[in-house]
């Protein structure tokens, strides 16, 4: 199997009192092994809630209305709440934006990396320890053994999310989602947490799925790139292919709209409109009221991922006169 | 250039809150009866004289001869050892017992916002001075302390309500200080202040409504203890006295004749009961409903 | 030297502690620079710098330990109450998060208002026109003026904060990471609209932020701060084309650019940064700095010009 996570077709409601939000609209992903892939996306886009999703974390009033998440092979959506247990923090494991809210501040680090860790490998108090120790020099936490009895309030945020990757690298998951992981930091530390990142992948294997706002951050670390918008996924690719010829407009819109260390300061790009109420979608392209390209098609058919480069997809009905439809990008 | 704006234009938005409001009502049963119990008391705060089938008897009827006769269909809750019809004296009570926790949380809020917004935005010497007063009136049992107020400035329900407001408003001082201190590092408050605005105005526009919520909530409970510690002070005789038909008071005389003539002192113990329990259950579900991240 | 805004020596220590121990947070420790007017100064720096103290030391809302800051040929800190009350309506502040800055329990026209009705005696219709039109001078509808805050998006809150700024036509605007909770194509959006203003308006800013891509777009000069002190200073392009300090070489090195052709993985920098209640002796960067000697431990190096308006406070760069 190429993918080790394999996400079809996933539609994802949110019942509020306002309505029902079709957060997720038919979101196809697939996430190879051993590659980091990021999944790009402004606030509102669903890029957190595909995240949950695979971890079935979703918080109420929101349910996976259709869809299927294969990890290896196997259906996550039909796992009992019982096997999910088990999937969680040892098959896949998940980390956070912010550090400081994400560690229970009233325990140590050794006894949450050690709960982690005992949780899902029988190992006893001596070697659980030894285990810890060494996922903390892993991800090059100074003095490891004293840092097992501080306080999250005593480290500094970089060493904070440094122990949270410990966590979710600690049972060697085949799947690491990082949920804008270094969106809190100061840049000097984000570009060490990223480099980090990267180098555990490629020591550990690890299946990494790496969330952000940030085209940067994503240019710098990931093999391939998804960009979401209004909880679709409108263009996937190798991240070189994607960046450089972007097919979307709302690709291309984004990235336009990125100021850029140049000289010549122009006005940024704009894309017209704001995001849609997705208690009501619109027609067709989700994206078609802000598309300065629109067709009439577009407000009547959702576009399919269709390839526009060696495996590089976009859901636009300007390529679809190229290959048929994808399924699994 | 304005247009002229229609009414529902103005108050759509208000209109909305509203809405969603009475919605996350409707979802809590508990606060529905709640509600149901607060209107029901309001009712019969209000109109008591003209539905009391004996109105005379409220306070000073005297009719020796129906004395103590037990509930029947001319007197539903049965007659005191004066003759008074129960029923009425417990209708009338729901006046007294509701103005009583009204006015004693209207007071004790205002007092207690008020030095606890200013305690909480100045800080220093007057955050000391103030906590330091609060801390003296939370230590002693409060019901103990209103006792002794009410019992020196002598036994009237006016002077327990006063008793009972003078011993609140630390709670309600320490509730708004907190919201005070973390409120006041808000940015809107930065830039108030960045603007010039007086603290005077600070405190009154931007740090008071913004601690509405947990005062709301609060006052809505107290009121519930309001009605039971007027009653316990009636009770204990330095509340309402002799003849006002005041829960506590009718409680503590029918204890004499329990249990023969049982009905003297249960009808008016249970609508203490019901008095408080609607203001509970009512304080409860707008705790929920007003905390800003439950809603949406 | 003298622009519309001028710092001297700035200075602004934080005091805690006890009889039994103080320790002092020494926020920004003499900081200099000076905003020419209709232009835009930017002020970078990672968390804990102190650009956040600067600019409240500026506007007021914080007294300063020692230093001067003038504005239009005025010592702020020596005016009396009534001179400072009509400065505060000369310069203003557009804060970080949209959610945050205004008060929820207000309508968007009283909070734009509120600066109108604390300095001026302007009231009723002539009130909301003005208010009116301060909304759409933003890009939004002025008769959204009735609405709450929590019923617009992030951008549109921040727009109604840069309408409460302009309420008073002032001369200077703080912008203290103005776009930083935003999304990027919302950020564009604000973006656009400050340059369209400080050209209307002939507005001069302080743009205070930690993205130095924003901050490159925006600014004509650059200061850069670590640990309470400015370490290099100049104009933008230069300092970005050519910086000299390490950490400003750090910190452009670690800015992740959007070309994954030019990305470049190395980590300059290594160790978090030093809190500001024990900075290091001497050079406070020497301890992230792979260049770092004996003397840098022992002598604070001082901003010195080493070419025509560029400055840089290191012991190995030379003029």
């Amino acid at each position: 199997m190429e993918n080790i996570l394999d996400i079809e077709d996933l539609h994802v409601h949110f019942h509020t009192y306002e309505g029902t939000v079709h957060a997720l609209g038919g979101v196809n992903l697939g996430l190879r092994r051993r590659e980091m892939l990021g999944l790009v996306g402004e606030t509102g886009c669903g890029k957190s809630v595909c995240a949950l999703s695979v971890l079935r974390c979703i918080p109420e009033p929101g349910r996976i209305a259709r869809g299927r998440i294969s990890l290896d092979g196997e259906n996550l959506l039909e796992k009992t709440e019982e096997e999910m247990r088990a999937v969680r923090g040892s098959k896949v494991s998940m980390i956070f934006q912010d550090p400081t809210s994400s560690l229970n501040p009233v325990l140590t680090v050794g006894e949450q990396l050690l709960d982690v860790i005992t949780t899902h490998q029988p190992l006893s108090a001596k070697e659980a320890r030894e285990n810890a120790v060494e996922i903390l020099r892993t991800v090059m936490l100074p003095d490891p053994e004293p840092a097992l009895k501080k306080y999250p309030h005593q480290l500094s945020r970089g060493m904070r999310q440094r122990v949270m990757i410990a966590m979710a690298l600690s049972c060697k998951p085949s799947v690491l989602i990082a949920d804008e992981p270094t969106t809190a930091l100061d840049v000097t530390v984000q570009a060490q947490i990223l480099h980090l990142i990267k180098d555990l992948q490629a020591k550990t294997e690890t299946s990494i799925l790496l969330i952000t706002h940030d085209v940067g951050v994503v240019a710098e670390t990931c093999d391939r790139v998804a960009v979401m918008y209004a909880g679709k996924i409108v263009e996937i690719g190798d991240v070189i292919s994607v960046l450089e010829r972007p097919k979307h407009p709302y690709t291309v819109g984004l990235l336009d709209s990125i100021p850029k260390v140049q000289k010549e300061k122009p006005p940024l790009g704009l894309i017209k409109g704001t995001l849609p109420n997705l208690i009501d979608p619109p027609s067709g392209c989700r994206f078609h009221p802000r598309c300065a390209q629109v067709m009439d098609v577009c407000r009547a058919k959702e576009p399919e991922l269709v390839e526009v480069g060696r495996g590089h997809c976009t859901a636009c009905f300007l390529y679809s006169h190229r290959n048929s439809s994808v399924k699994n990008p | 250039m304005t247009e002229p704006r229609s009414f529902i234009h103005i108050h759509e938005s208000e209109l909305r809150e509203l809405r969603y409001t009475f919605y996350l009502v409707r979802k809590s049963p508990l606060t529905l009866v709640g509600l149901i119990l607060l209107v029901f008391s309001l009712f019969f705060a209000i109109t008591a004289p003209y539905v009391a089938p004996y109105p005379t008897d409220i306070e000073f009827g005297v009719h020796l001869e129906r004395r103590l006769e037990a509930p029947s269909l001319t007197h539903p809750f049965g007659t005191d050892d004066l003759g008074r019809d129960i029923l009425s004296r417990v209708l009338y009570g729901f006046r007294i017992s509701l103005t009583v926790g009204l006015v004693v949380v209207a007071i004790a809020a205002t007092i207690g916002v008020f030095l606890g917004a200013m305690a909480g935005y100045a800080g220093g010497v007057v955050d000391e001075a103030i906590m330091r007063i609060t801390d003296i009136f939370l230590s002693v049992p409060s019901l103990v302390l209103a006792l002794a107020i009410a019992a020196s400035l002598g036994p009237s329900l006016t002077n327990a309500m006063i008793a009972i407001s003078l011993v609140w408003w630390p709670w309600y001082a320490r509730l708004v200080r907190g919201q005070t201190l973390s409120l006041r590092e808000l940015d809107f408050v930065e830039a108030a202040r960045s603007i010039g605005v007086s603290t005077y105005k600070i405190l009154l526009r931007h740090i008071i409504p913004n601690c509405i919520a947990p005062i709301i909530v609060q006052g809505s409970l107290d009121v519930g203890y309001a009605i039971l510690t007027a009653a316990s002070l009636g009770f204990l005789g330095v509340g309402a006295q002799p003849p006002a038909a005041e829960w506590g008071l009718m409680v503590s005389y029918g204890r004499l004749f329990f249990p023969s003539w049982w009905w003297v002192a249960t009808f008016p113990g249970l609508a203490i009961f019901i008095g408080v329990l609607g203001f509970n259950l009512l304080g409860d579900g707008l705790r929920d409903i007003l905390d800003p991240r439950l809603r949406r | 030297m003298t622009g519309l805004l001028d710092v001297k020596g700035l200075r602004k220590y934080f005091v805690y502690g006890s009889l039994l121990g103080k320790t002092i947070l020494r926020a920004v420790d003499g900081v200099d620079f000076s905003i020419e007017k209709g232009k835009t100064v930017g002020l970078v720096g990672e968390s804990g710098c102190g650009k956040t103290t600067v600019a409240r030391t500026i506007l007021g809302l914080t007294e300063p330990t020692a230093g001067e800051v003038v504005f239009d040929g005025r010592d702020l800190f020596s005016l009396e109450k009534q001179e400072m009350m009509k400065l505060r309506s000369e310069m203003q502040m557009v804060f970080q998060d949209p959610y945050t800055s205004l008060n929820p329990r207000l309508t968007v026209e009283k909070i734009v208002s509120e600066p109108i009705t604390t300095h001026t005696k302007l009231r009723g219709h002539q009130l909301r026109n003005r208010v009116q039109h301060l909304l759409e001078a933003v890009g939004l509808q002025g008769d959204h003026s009735r609405r709450y805050p929590h019923e617009f998006s992030g951008g549109q809150r921040q727009r109604i904060a840069i309408a409460r700024a302009l309420a008073l036509n002032p001369k200077f605007l703080i912008l203290d990471e103005p776009t930083s909770s935003l999304d990027v194509s919302v950020q564009a959006q604000i973006l656009n609209l400050l340059r369209e203003l400080q050209k209307t308006y002939d507005l001069t800013y302080l743009f205070i932020s930690h993205n130095l891509n924003v901050v490159h777009y925006m600014s004509e000069r650059i200061c850069v701060m670590y640990l309470g002190k400015i370490v290099e200073e100049g104009p933008t392009n230069d300092v970005f084309e050519d910086p000299k300090h390490p950490y400003t070489q750090a910190l452009i090195a670690a800015i992740p650019i959007a070309k994954p052709r030019h990305a470049k993985m190395d980590v300059v920098i290594s160790g978090d940064v030093p809190s500001p209640a024990n900075p290091p002796s001497g050079c406070r960067f020497r301890t992230r700095c792979s260049l770092a000697v004996e003397l840098c431990s022992e002598k604070e190096p001082a901003l010195r010009k080493i070419e025509f308006d560029r400055l840089v406070a290191c012991h190995f760069v030379e003029s």
